[in-house]
């Protein structure tokens, strides 16, 4: 996947947010988003000598519909673009397109009755490392409940895999989040998420590492980040956070501020993540 | 969308029917509500009630109109006397809404409510009822149902004029949706005042300071969705 295609979907995103009027939010209407995120270990590296910190960009669309089944349920039909890229690391540049489909359905009336949905995802991913590319597909447990008009709960269970053309960018998980939002104003918000995933990580290191091939039996060696190092397929539990502040920019749009911690550690193997994201959401 | 019951047509037809009727002491009351910094505080319903009169007989209104259009009803705040009927029509060009009531002065409900869909509510009680979207939860208005025919809603400037009063004593009351418990309590926390019209004299300007609480509705712009590994 060329970086051409990544950068013209930043461009259009970004000219489509400065040209759209901004309250035309049909249940059709493409969702954009566009984040740029700080990482502090894009090669999940549990040496600092293998520790390397990275500017990311991603871009996703989301263009779906709501179909009511019936009272208290719907479905969400939905196609999905995604792009994103790690300008220093080229090869890191990845694209994906597929569909979404989500049931909810809704037990009650109003806006404190909670909300359960079931969704599904799968795409194609291409990549600019050959090996990367591959299907991808997802389903999403998901229970939401308003506490009240400015408070909102989220307890999420995500089951995904990656079935990628190498081996060793396979990646199986499970992943259960909270996520707790709070309204501090009509215009701003504070989003606190905790997080525990079970699955395989990527984690690169300089060779030779003798425990880490113990933990992996699928590894490869690369070039992604300029110089010789082995990326390491290694099933490990993580435990994260992230706090984030959301500003609604209209009805149709919001940037959001967010930090996130993630600790990673299967015997020997041991990193953290510090990511400082700035995220645009923007609804046509 | 109808015109808020007051101001011109009203007072032109009080004016001929206080004619009609040999009742030419009718006075205008002009209303003007603020909030503690002295803020206009539009969408106050101000409601009369006659103290020395029972209330005239409620008679047949054309339906006032509440509309669904780009996922918000609107008016926001509706004022109409009991008996009343209000049309509550889908303007959107594809959006579905699920609206309803909970409220117990009028307690309704259409779900699968379609774009070009109208349906009418007669609201025989009164209170404050309040309306939502099942489906969008940002959704919000009320319908203020009064006993009293001599009603208004207040603009953007904080002003309301009732016209055609007749000289004598009445109670002001002020409800708005942003004061105390105002959606489930009702017209029960109304700001309330005597006052009395004399015959052939100028009515003062009734001033009201409401102290409002800070605005919880739910916000409507779009979030990220979820956290976590990617």
């Amino acid at each position: 996947m060329k970086p051409l295609v990544v950068r013209l979907a930043f461009a259009g995103f970004a000219a489509a947010c400065f040209f759209a009027p901004p309250t035309r939010a049909e249940n059709w209407a493409p969702n954009l988003s566009l984040a740029t995120t700080w990482n502090s270990d894009v090669t999940n590296a549990n040496r600092a000598a293998d520790r390397i910190g990275a500017l990311q960009f991603a871009a996703e669309a989301l263009a779906g519909d709501r179909i009511s089944l019936a009272r208290s349920d719907a479905l969400f039909p939905a196609v999905h673009l995604g792009a994103d890229a790690t300008p220093r690391f080229a090869a890191l540049a990845a694209a994906a397109a597929g569909l979404r489909g989500e049931w909810q359905h809704k037990f009650g009336l109003g806006p404190l009755a909670p909300v359960f949905s079931l969704a599904f995802a799968g795409d194609f991913v291409g990549a600019r490392e050959p090996g990367r590319r591959g299907i991808s597909r997802g389903a999403t447990l998901t229970l939401r409940k308003r506490l009240d008009a400015a408070t909102r709960l989220a307890l999420t269970q995500e089951f995904s895999r990656l079935d990628a053309r190498d081996s060793v960018y396979d990646r199986r998980a499970a992943e259960a989040a909270l996520e707790l939002a709070r309204d501090l104003t009509p215009a701003v918000g504070l989003t606190l998420a905790a997080f525990w995933r079970t699955g395989d990580v990527l984690s690169y290191a300089t060779p030779p590492r003798p425990e880490l091939v113990a933990l992996a039996p699928n590894r490869r060696t690369v070039d992604t980040f300029g110089r010789p190092m082995v990326a390491y397929s290694i099933d490990a539990p993580t435990v994260g956070g992230k706090i984030g502040v959301v500003r609604a920019l209209d009805v149709a749009s919001s940037a959001t501020l967010s930090y996130e911690y993630r600790a990673t550690e299967r015997g020997p193997l041991r990193y953290t993540n510090h990511l400082v994201s700035l995220a645009l959401v923007r609804q046509f | 969308m109808l015109p808020r019951p007051h101001l011109g047509g009203a007072a032109i037809i009080s004016f001929l029917l206080a004619l009609a009727f040999g009742r030419l002491g009718a006075a205008d009351v002009m209303f003007k509500i603020t909030d503690v910094k002295n803020a206009p505080v539009v969408d106050a319903v101000v409601a009369l009630y006659p103290l020395d009169a029972p209330l005239p007989p409620a008679t047949p209104t054309a339906p006032v109109e509440i509309e669904q259009r780009n996922t918000e009803f609107n008016p926001f705040v509706t004022a109409l006397r009991v008996g009343s009927a209000a049309q509550l029509p889908n303007h959107e060009s594809r959006i579905e809404h699920h609206v309803y009531s909970s409220s117990p002065a009028k307690p309704f409900e259409f779900p699968l409510y379609k774009p070009g869909k109208s349906e009418t509510v007669v609201f025989d009680k009164p209170g404050v009822v309040v309306l939502g979207c099942n489906i969008h939860d940002w959704m919000l208005a009320y319908v203020v149902v009064l006993e009293t025919p001599w009603f208004a809603t207040t603009a953007a400037d904080g002003t309301a004029k009732i016209a055609g009063l007749a000289p004598g004593r009445w109670r002001a009351e002020v409800w708005h949706p942003r004061l105390k418990d105002a959606a489930n309590a009702g017209l029960a926390v109304a700001e309330k005042r005597e006052f009395t019209l004399a015959a052939d004299a100028v009515a003062p300007v009734q001033t009201f300071n409401l102290k409002l609480e800070p605005d919880r509705r739910i916000r409507r712009s779009p979030t990220l969705r979820g956290a976590g590994y990617k």
